[in-house]
């Protein structure tokens, strides 16, 4: 290849990508070689700019034709731009999160903490833009070593050690099934290019190669199910996420769990839909979602009532993120018109009340200097403001009207019942599950506004906490009440299927 | 081509998948679990090699895929010796079932 | 009309500014103001001539939904009901707080409550009314917890969250029903397609949604356990939100949705049938309570059994009633609790044993309560208008429509029977309380304060609504045609003329009345001899219990659970994702019929490669069986060696050697980390864990192993397609090819992948480090 051909490819549609590497490789040699006595506080705002001004430049090419480049690798598609805006997004606040954590806390490393950051979302954005196995692998293995690390910073906290080394071990287990699940892929079609084995997959007769088609699909999910912790890969989530510091906890729960969503809908929306099913007019995709299903429902099962019985914060918002991950596989296996618009929203949603929650949780965390639930008592008496804004946090999450989270879940029972078929078993087990998930986020209430402080002292508003639980209320509120601009922005400048298209 | 069939290979790489399964599955020691993640991988190298030679469509890929495993399993195994390292200067254990500082 | 609904919301963003600015000043004078002037904005709609309105505020265009306001006379009632009754609560309340309590955030959950409930009657989008309707009950739930301190308050708070919550879901899950066949969101819209809904397959469930929404917010048997409890409120709340309003909303979804459900004979036979059960298990409750509040509290679950029921029997003469008694019933009940505020307020105790001979010491309460309740007990004099209402339900229960079949024949014949006795029931009670409170000997050293009538202002709002009782009791037609017609009209289309009259003539209704009259003195007098009667049911079988039983059943579950499944041991999750992974692909495989099985086609392996293959596998059963970790890692390198060259067998030298060098990098790292670790304990296993290990690892292998040998007899291996052999020269420039791709076509991913590399680098470094500071402390 020469210089010629080098440049004549787009570059500028790996904008973003650039600036985040830029950012990351500038803040590790400057972490470097700058003395270790220099407070590295700026690094948390640079790296924050330097994700606002990629999040900056990947809305500019929102509504930009699908592309291409480096033979098939890279793909910039309507659901790449906007998945990585959420990436992007959930990252800004986890950072700004960050640099109040990191003003009080144990963490020596902390130019480190912000390019591990910087890597890990590199590896996310990666995933969202793929369209090949080996990229995908490459940036799942980013995200995932960059987490592993990311949990256990706290290096003198034996929690937060084993959360780390539980992380790697289940993680590094899911990356061998993962991996055998796509070697399988790669067998069955001879090329790792999305197009090239969704076209030789659906060129294999019905019954050739049929066993290893499907075996192929329940290994590849069960692995990237680690990334979204639903069942059955999903019990790691309470301990790392109780070990892990706060902004690592929020990261993994929203952030980590964006990327699993986008690989999942990319790997198995390119490959399946198109291959023949059991049944002569079902896709495969559909034949199996009864099992998807299962798994959704359990999930969300599992999750909301495991959460029942928590005492430990950090721990009851794990199961609860494992929930609202079931719940965001409805629209997955309901595979309607809306699916994407759903998921988009729903995740947003999640971006906003589970971020703000969790900033909340960091003042109240770090106040009390324990993360049990009694921390939250009388703290309508301490910080009325604090409490409105937790109050409305925990509203989205359980599914209130008039917030983000109502109107998420609306969609996603919408697109089950008009899905064809109607998947109304999941949305029972759905509205069930979230009356049960209503006792653990009204007890966080009843705390709240109902128990006796047990100090009076003033709440310290921390600047970064403060600034991402404004963003999150505003966003909770507007999207809950006005959900038609988002929406319409979603259908003015995505037009999902996009997706299938190109290859 | 070759003579050896390609499920014979598959075969064999079922084989170590399994025997890493077990290990991860039953082992206390921390270390060992860790290698038995490692032969999991290696397993998975043999698949991808041999349906790069011997696959309904052999293509060379495969063999590019194994190079990026093998590395990036390399890298892992490494980070997670030096986590096991942290926490056994904090809890001075390796063993697995030990690690239940975090329940309920 | 949406500011008037939006007024209430705006004005609670200003309460604290408020309290804070005047904190001599009860906020509670300010707050009267704003439902007073709801109230006169809306009863200028009052009138003969009255048409609907309709507003339309554009929402989300994209679903095709927008916020729609209509304003009918059903509406038009509730709105009056919920902003005058909320204007006299409010002004109540600044007697009943003391300026010592947070009134800030009292009246900010009050205002709150008041716009939800004006948004829920006015919203024709079906999520604006479920946005409206949660954000009542969440008030509701803010309010029951107000004197936060007190267990019960906590308790209550919740539990009647959690049921009206619940009901609200399954009402959602209706409305998005309805909205899917219908394909709108607006109320009237589904109205006018009607048919499409009641010709549904889905039909019995969207009503069954629909109705646990209704009954749960409306109290009906057997979600009526909340009320009670949530009588934990401050008396003002509990007259407002848990008499008058509230507990109506309901009431008014079924009169919403009547024009579309009436007809079906499961909506007769459901709502009827559980507003008569409600009706007769509310009255006979409320007589065995002790506690003033309680009475209420059942007898309101009871009255509004009665207005439900007459809901479901859908004639024109049954809407008219229950309209009618939405009306009366907020007059007299509304007092009634304000009355038993100003008696617990002037006492100190709300319990009626201890009560008695209050006449004597709060006469003008006592005249208000003796009106009230003689209304609510449907006392045939001329001014009660309880009575009117309780007559023309009567009636209602004895003419239906001709030709009815089945079930609901039968439950056409014995409504008036129950209907009667409900009615006793009511009579004990309401002369119970009474009687009880006012009358009969009294025993000042019981009460925790020595009574005196209360202040003025405390009595204007119970007054206000006692006259109400007398003023329509004595000109029912001054409300009939302007006010009641018209909400009448709305929940049966068509014209309901009705006229209201004291005397019909000696009719049947008129024989009931009396019945229950006369019924009921006699049991009234000889209460004291049922009491070990009322004591007997419901027991231990009460509905509280199963509430309490299934919180608790929850609750432990989840524990057990949590012991059991989540506990912390890395090894258990992995089986269990393992056991996961069998099971379903076993169970794909084994319904589709996808393991096939053929010998053909296999050709003999070379020695060399079946040499390595045992080498491999030898040695790994060697790493994971040997206790001695550097044996473990030494023999892990055998594997990976015996790889390396497999790969020069597969003619992929690169390949091969890079395995060769990775893994002498491996091995060397973990003997390094051995250096600084123990050595390995001998461990003891049990048999059985260990052979359940062994038994899902050999699980795992079996089903991959068919899954292989299926997949290789299912297909044939053919042709080689080398793109990359015949290109990499010509696009890459290079010869060898693995480079080439490295380098030209896997570019990004390289660049990627030495970022891993990197960022491993970094962070190893930055944990080993840790140790080096340490050994420069030490």
């Amino acid at each position: 290849m020469d210089i010629g051909t080098l440049l004549s490819y787009p570059w500028e549609i790996m904008m973003p990508e650039f600036i985040i590497l830029i950012a990351a490789t500038g803040l590790s040699l400057t972490d470097l070689f700058l003395p270790s006595r220099v407070n590295r506080r700026i690094f948390g705002w640079i790296s924050a700019a330097a994700v606002l001004a990629a999040l900056i430049s990947l809305l500019t090419q929102a509504g930009s034709e699908p592309a291409q480049i480096l033979h098939n690798t890279y793909r910039l598609d309507s659901f790449s731009i906007s998945f990585k805006a959420l990436l992007l997004f959930g990252t800004l606040l986890v950072l700004l999160i960050s640099t109040s954590y990191l003003a009080r806390s144990d963490v020596e490393e902390q130019g480190e903490w912000y390019y591990l950051f910087l890597a890990a979302l590199l590896g996310a954005m990666m995933m969202a833009s793929s369209a090949d196995l080996i990229t995908l692998f490459v940036g799942l293995e980013l995200l995932a070593i960059a987490s592993y690390i990311l949990t256990g910073i706290r290096k003198k906290s034996a929690e937060s050690n084993e959360a780390a080394m539980k992380y790697a071990i289940n993680g590094g287990i899911a990356t061998a099934v993962t991996l055998f699940g796509f070697s399988y892929l790669y067998g069955l079609s001879g090329s790792t290019n999305l197009g090239d084995i969704s076209r030789e997959i659906s060129a294999l007769s019905a019954d050739h190669g049929h066993a290893l088609t499907v075996a192929a699909f329940i290994i590849t999910f069960v692995g990237l199910s680690f990334k979204l912790a639903t069942v059955p890969f999903h019990m790691w989530a309470p301990d790392i996420y109780q070990g892990s510091p706060l902004p690592v906890m929020a990261f993994l729960s929203v952030v980590s769990k964006t990327a699993g969503f986008i690989i999942l809908f990319r790997v198995m929306l390119s490959i399946f839909p198109t291959v023949q099913g059991f049944q002569p007019d079902e896709s495969l995709y559909q034949s199996v979602m009864i099992f998807v299903s299962i798994a959704a429902g359990l999930t969300m099962i599992i999750g909301n009532i495991l959460a029942l019985r928590q005492n430990n914060i950090k721990r009851l918002f794990a199961y609860s993120s494992i929930a609202h991950a079931g719940y965001l596989l409805v629209p997955f296996v309901a595979f309607s018109q809306m699916m994407f618009e759903s998921t988009w929203f729903y995740l947003l949603a999640y971006v906003f009340m589970n971020l703000g929650a969790l900033a909340v949780l960091h003042i109240i965390i770090s106040e009390n200097q324990s993360a049990h639930i009694s921390g939250f008592a009388g703290l309508y008496q301490r910080s009325p403001v604090l409490t409105v804004c937790m109050t409305i946090f925990l509203l989205s999450l359980a599914g209130i009207p008039g917030t983000a989270g109502f109107m998420g879940k609306l969609h996603i029972f919408i697109g089950a019942l008009f899905a064809d078929p109607s998947r109304y078993v999941l949305v029972s087990v759905m509205l069930v599950t979230t009356v049960v998930s209503y006792i653990y986020y009204f007890s966080i209430m009843l705390h709240m506004y109902m128990r006796p402080p047990k100090r009076y002292t003033k709440i310290t508003w921390p600047i970064g906490a403060t600034l991402t639980i404004a963003l999150c209320v505003a966003g909770t509120l507007l999207l809950g009440i006005f959900p038609g601009a988002a929406l319409q922005f979603l259908q003015e400048y995505f037009w999902f299927n996009d997706m299938f298209t190109l290859n | 081509m070759t003579s050896v069939p390609l499920n014979a290979y598959l075969m064999l790489a079922l084989i170590l998948f399994c025997i890493g399964l077990f290990g991860a599955l039953t082992k206390r020691n921390t270390v060992i679990v860790l290698i038995s993640i490692e032969l999991m991988l290696n397993a998975v190298n043999i698949n991808l090699v041999a349906f790069s030679k011997l696959g309904m469509h052999p293509s060379i890929t495969g063999q590019v895929f194994t190079l990026f495993t093998i590395t990036v399993a390399a890298a892992e195994a490494a980070v997670a010796l030096a986590i096991l390292m942290a926490l056994f200067r904090n809890r001075s254990t390796v063993q697995i079932d030990e690690m239940d500082g975090m329940k309920h | 009309m949406l500011t008037s609904v939006l007024l209430p919301f705006i004005a609670a963003l200003f309460i604290p500014l408020i309290s804070k600015w005047k904190e001599k000043v009860h906020t509670g004078i300010f707050v009267t103001l704003i439902p007073l002037a709801v109230f006169i904005y809306f009863i200028q709609f009052i009138g003969a001539g009255f048409e609907p309105v309709t507003r339309e505020y554009s929402w989300i265009p994209s679903m095709n939904m927008n916020i729609l306001f209509h304003l009918d006379g059903l509406s038009l009632l509730f709105l009056l009901l919920i902003s005058g009754i909320g204007t006299l609560v409010a002004f109540y309340s600044i007697y009943y707080l003391h300026t010592s309590e947070q009134l800030g955030q009292f009246y900010v959950f009050f205002l709150l409550f008041m716009g939800s409930m004006l948004g829920v009657v006015l919203s024709d989008n079906v999520y604006v009314l479920y946005t409206f309707w949660e954000f009542t009950s969440l008030s509701s739930f803010l309010l029951i917890g107000f004197w936060n301190h007190r267990e019960r308050s906590r308790y209550g708070a919740l539990k009647s969250m959690l049921i009206t919550v619940f009901g609200g879901l399954s009402l959602l899950g209706g409305l998005i029903f309805m909205q899917v066949i219908t394909g709108t969101a607006s109320i009237q819209g589904m109205i006018e397609q009607q048919e499409l809904i009641l010709n549904h397959e889905y039909f019995p469930m969207i009503l069954t949604f629909l109705l646990l929404g209704a009954f749960t917010k409306s109290a009906q048997f057997p979600f009526h356990i909340w009320l009670p409890d949530a009588m934990e409120a401050p008396t003002p709340v509990s007259a407002y939100l848990h008499s008058a309003t509230m507990v109506k909303a309901g009431l008014f979804l079924i009169a919403r949705f009547s024009p579309m459900l009436t007809g079906s004979e499961w909506f007769f036979l459901f709502v009827s049938g559980f507003g008569i059960i409600t009706l007769c298990w509310g009255s006979y409750m409320a007589v065995r309570q002790t506690d003033l509040k309680a009475i209420l509290a059942f007898s309101t679950i009871s009255q509004l059994g009665m207005i439900m029921a007459m809901l479901g029997f859908g004639t024109d003469m049954a809407i008219f009633a229950a309209v009618f008694h939405i009306l009366n019933h907020a007059t007299f009940k509304g007092s009634l609790f304000m009355v038993a505020g100003i008696v617990d307020h002037e006492t100190g105790t709300r319990d009626i044993r201890n009560l008695g001979g209050l006449m004597t010491f709060l006469p003008i309460t006592a005249t208000l309560a003796v009106i009230a309740s003689f209304s609510m007990a449907g006392v045939p004099l001329p001014f009660l208008n309880g009575f009117y209402s309780k007559e023309l339900f009567f009636d209602a229960s004895i003419h239906f429509n001709e030709g009815a079949q089945g079930a609901v024949a039968i439950m056409q014949s014995i409504l008036p029977y129950l209907a009667v006795i409900g009615s006793i029931f009511t009579f004990v009670y309401s002369m119970y309380f009474f009687f009880g409170t006012f009358r009969g000997e009294s025993n000042m050293d019981k009460l925790p304060k020595k009574p005196h009538e209360a202040p003025i202002g405390m009595l204007v709002a119970p007054a206000v609504l006692v006259l109400g009782v007398i003023v329509i009791g004595l000109f029912p037609e001054l409300i009939n045609q302007p006010f009641i017609s018209h909400a009448a009209d709305s929940i049966k289309a068509g014209d309901i003329d009705k006229s209201i009259s004291f005397w019909h003539g000696i009719k049947l209704p008129l024989i009931m009345s009396l019945a229950v009259l006369a019924f009921g003195t006699i049991l009234a007098l000889s209460r004291p001899k049922w009491q070990g009667v009322y004591r007997i049911l419901p027991g231990k079988l009460s509905l509280n219990s199963f509430y309490d039983g299934t919180v608790k059943r929850t609750e432990t579950y989840s524990t057990a659970i949590t012991n059991g499944y989540m506990n912390g041991s890395l090894a258990r999750y992995v089986r269990l994702i393992i056991g996961a992974i069998i099971i379903v692909t076993f169970s794909i495989m084994a319904i589709t019929g996808s393991f096939t099985i053929s010998n053909e086609d296999l050709s003999a392996l070379t020695a060399p490669e079946i040499f390595i293959a045992l080498t491999m596998v030898i040695a790994a059963v060697g790493t994971i069986i040997t206790n001695n970790r550097i044996a473990a890692i030494l023999i892990l390198g055998v594997v990976g060696y015996g790889l390396a060259i497999l790969f020069v067998l597969y003619r992929a030298p690169d390949l091969a050697l890079t395995q060769l060098i990775i893994e002498t990098v491996t091995v060397a790292l973990f003997l390094l980390a051995f250096y600084h670790m123990p050595q390995l304990e001998k461990k003891t296993e049990t048999k059985r864990k260990k052979s359940l290990n062994l038994t899902i690892a050999i699980g795992f292998g079996a089903l991959m192993s068919m899954i292989g040998i299926s997949a290789h007899s299912s297909k044939a291996f053919d042709s080689i397609s080398d793109y990359f052999l015949k290109t990499s020269h010509s696009l890459g420039g290079g010869d060898n090819v693995v480079n080439v791709i490295l380098v030209d076509m896997r570019g990004l991913d390289t660049v990627l992948e030495i970022t891993v590399l990197g960022i491993a680098a970094f962070a190893i470094y930055g944990l080993v480090r840790l140790r080096r500071h340490k050994d420069e402390e030490g």
